[in-house]
């Protein structure tokens, strides 16, 4: 286990720091002075501040360093062009909302999805499974923008239960979560159904049908923990799919989080926005994923030794 | 093995539909997909005249939905052919060639698959200035990681098997042996890989539209015409349903095609 924590972490690392280049090298690749696009008002003396402060005149490798410097060292992105405030401000405001969104988002769909999974595969085969298949193959193909703008004229203007975006308590909560839950849910539910049907069909179901264990016992003891493995891989996948729908979900719902904070940035070409909200999306699914490889190494027995 | 097939067929269906709306666009339609003929109608509620209803400035909005089948499987195919070329290309050469390129391979796209692919569409598009052409090239790159790294697994597998051996023993190139006896193998994988990523770049392309960065607001895009109409869902829902019908029957129609061929080749 250790030697696997100390190999993982390094990778961690690793992959963080390739992000961080490329990260970098993003406003280095677009056509153009650097300075000009990382401020507001490019006046000559600006200008040449930022080369003086970005030591633009100095080779890429320099250059990238200054800027790591920056971005770890003071978490300094520099000035945002559409606020006007810092990016490092921007930045601590809007990510609680996102993890708030995303992990709610996230039980949500695992929960749904191992529901609508087992429910097809115990009724593997007859009309049950085929509308929950159904449901799950509709659920994968249905935009979540339009489903919020739907579930938005629905609930919140003609039915008027929850209310129509923005971040507040619990009740703001529940459409973007419930909207934003839907393709990941759709996804569970195909993976959790293979899997539960793969493991239904093995010796050790068998037996323990034999010795007179309980339907609801089969399922849920024996079948849905065997199951669990490719489930919980499944859970860091997923939560790449969320960061990206919240990016939608958020600009629909008015939501506060980070990806309505870098689809606004990326329409306004607001660089030096781009680069921290990216760096920090990055790092959140990086960190989802390795959380996700300790729990599938400690899940997995084979993996164990 | 009756519903296996059944997939197939409601979703080739489903697909001809929306080929038939974007062939015939101009012949079905009286109307142009940006005319304002309608200034009086502006808003106004579906009706025999017009289907789907008028919308705020005016344009006939079926008019602009058949026309919008154009843009959306204009770029669903090119971002498509530039996820299924390049990735069937590296996924092989990677599979076939190993060692070093292999791994360099393996670690991108490793490292790519973490990401949502609409945060890498959104970063290619922070290089490309906002077109239609930028976003089916945002959304092929996007898809790419998914392609190369089920095309190198094939490859791998498939490099392992007697029929590649016994090629290999009358003497044929790696590269030969490639081109005309594993690729034809994972003909079935890539057809899978190209119906899905239509379906996924359908969905896409409509999400980035929305965010506004297709640029060019005379062309008619599903997902453009949500954003545009966004404003006046309210009082004209129709105009906001539409349109979003369209996108979930396209992308369910490719999904269901590619759930069958998957079924039909396993």
């Amino acid at each position: 286990m250790r030697a696997f924590l100390l190999r993982r972490v390094g990778s961690l690392v690793v992959a963080l720091f390739v992000a961080s280049i490329a990260v970098f090298l993003l406003v280095r690749a677009v056509p153009g002075d650097p300075a000009r696009l990382l401020l507001k008002n490019p006046t000559p003396d600006r200008i040449a501040a930022i080369h003086q402060r970005l030591a633009l005149d100095r080779p890429l490798p320099v250059q990238y360093w200054i800027w790591l410097k920056n971005a770890l060292g003071h978490g300094s992105f520099g000035e945002s062009i559409v606020t006007g405030r810092d990016v490092k401000e921007d930045l601590a405001r809007t990510w609680p909302a996102t993890i708030e969104l995303s992990l709610v988002a996230l039980l949500i769909a695992t929960a749904a999805g191992v529901w609508l999974g087992i429910f097809c595969a115990r009724h593997a085969g007859t009309w049950k499974d085929a509308l929950g298949t159904t449901i799950s193959l509709v659920g994968l193909s249905v935009p979540v923008f339009w489903l919020g703008l739907l579930a938005m004229l629905l609930f919140s203007l003609e039915l008027g239960w929850l209310p129509a975006g923005e971040r507040g308590g619990l009740d703001h909560l529940i459409l973007p979560a419930l909207v934003l839950a839907t393709i990941p849910a759709a996804f569970v539910a195909r993976v959790a159904r293979t899997a539960v049907l793969e493991t239904l069909g093995q010796d050790f179901i068998r037996t323990a049908r034999a010795k007179g264990a309980t339907e609801q016992m089969v399922l849920y003891h024996h079948a849905l923990r065997a199951a669990l493995v490719p489930i919980v891989t499944m859970v860091g996948v997923e939560f790449a799919y969320l960061l990206g729908g919240a990016v939608l979900t958020e600009t629909v719902f008015a939501w506060p989080g980070i990806g309505r904070y870098i689809a606004t940035a990326v329409l306004a070409r607001d660089y030096p926005a781009i680069q921290g909200a990216l760096l920090v999306l990055v790092a959140m699914v990086m960190l989802a994923n390795f959380a996700v490889d300790i729990a599938h190494h400690a899940l997995d027995p084979k993996l164990r030794q | 093995m009756k519903r296996r097939n059944s997939l197939l067929w409601v979703g080739s269906a489903m697909l001809i539909v929306v080929i038939l709306a974007a062939a015939l666009a101009s012949a079905i339609s009286p109307h142009g997909p940006t005319e304002q003929i309608y200034r009086d109608f502006a808003l106004a509620s579906p009706s025999w005249t017009h289907w789907v209803g008028v919308d705020g400035v005016g344009r006939d909005v079926l008019t602009r939905l058949l026309y919008g089948a154009r843009a959306t499987l204009g770029i669903a195919l090119g971002a498509t052919a530039i996820a299924i070329l390049i990735g069937t290309m590296l996924g092989a050469a990677a599979g076939v060639l190993g060692g070093w390129f292999d791994a360099a391979i393996s670690h991108a796209t490793d490292f790519l698959l973490a990401f949502p692919s609409i945060l890498l569409g959104l970063v290619a598009l922070t290089i490309l200035s906002p077109s239609p052409t930028s976003v089916a090239i945002a959304v092929g790159i996007a898809s790419l990681p998914t392609v190369v790294r089920q095309v190198r697994a094939a490859f791998v597998s498939e490099n392992a098997k007697d029929y590649v051996l016994a090629a290999r023993a009358t003497g044929a190139g790696r590269w030969r042996i490639a081109a005309l006896e594993i690729l034809p193998n994972c003909a079935g994988l890539i057809l899978v890989l190209t119906t899905l990523t239509l379906g996924s770049a359908v969905l896409e392309a409509a999400g980035l539209a929305f965010l506004g960065l297709t640029g060019q607001p005379d062309v008619p895009e599903w997902g453009m015409m949500l954003r545009e109409e966004r404003s006046t869902f309210r009082i004209a829902p129709w105009l906001c349903i539409a349109p979003g019908l369209a996108i979930t029957w396209t992308v369910l129609s490719f999904n269901l095609i590619s759930d069958g061929l998957r079924q039909r080749w396993r």
